[in-house]
């Protein structure tokens, strides 16, 4: 019997799954960087109310 | 437990669910010459896709944090019934997905056991892909946690 050859599904699969897993590290360093500099913005206003 | 890792937990399932779908839909290709059936697995992989894609709809769609978390919470239990119902599926139905776990079922018909080659590749992703799930979730908690913090010291600042 034949072997079909599925060498280019196998690094389609290996393609897939590092972009999507890439992009997601990516997408959390993004909003977790955004996400620190609002912090410092709400916390100056904060002090600047006290004050 | 808090909303941070409950958020986390379902975002991190959902981006590896959606490899799962994508990587089946390239295994089935060569293997059943379709990318895509409406078999009984595939069917209900794609339902708990979507379920888990409304949670995030259903929490965008709530302003009052107490709410949102309650929300969520009960919605995150009845959604999580969808996971098993996917694993058995093909146990109960007949289908033409292969029941490579605890080959038990007549019913279905591209049934296989794996060989111990397969079995050694598939402990090791396992293994591989547990370790990622941890530190993927620590990090989307801890962003969790500073979006709660920054959530908060909005309501402060905006009083």
């Amino acid at each position: 019997m034949e072997t079909v050859n599925t060498d280019g599904y196998m690094t389609a699969g290996y393609i897939v799954a590092f972009l999507v897993m890439g992009l997601y590290v990516l997408s959390i360093y993004i909003r977790s960087k955004n996400l620190r500099r609002d912090l410092e913005t709400l916390e100056d206003m904060e002090t600047a109310e006290k004050k | 437990m808090g909303p941070a890792s409950e958020v986390a937990a379902v975002e991190v399932s959902t981006m590896f669910f959606f490899i799962t779908i994508v990587l089946g839909s390239i295994w089935a290709r060569p293997a059943w010459n379709t990318w895509w059936t409406w078999d009984p697995r595939l069917t209900t992989a794609a339902v708990t896709e979507l379920i888990y894609i409304a949670y995030f709809m259903l929490r965008a769609g709530i302003e009052d944090p107490e709410k949102r978390a309650r929300f969520g919470a009960v919605y995150t239990l009845l959604g999580g019934i969808s996971a098993p119902i996917t694993f058995m599926v093909i146990r109960l139905f007949r289908t033409i997905h292969p029941v490579v776990v605890g080959n038990a079922s007549a019913a279905a018909e591209g049934g296989f056991d794996m060989t111990p080659n397969m079995l050694t590749a598939m402990f090791v992703a396992l293994g591989v892909f547990t370790v990622l799930f941890i530190d993927l979730m620590w990090h989307r908690i801890r962003m969790g946690r500073l979006e709660e913090k920054v959530e908060q010291l909005k309501l402060k600042v905006s009083m």
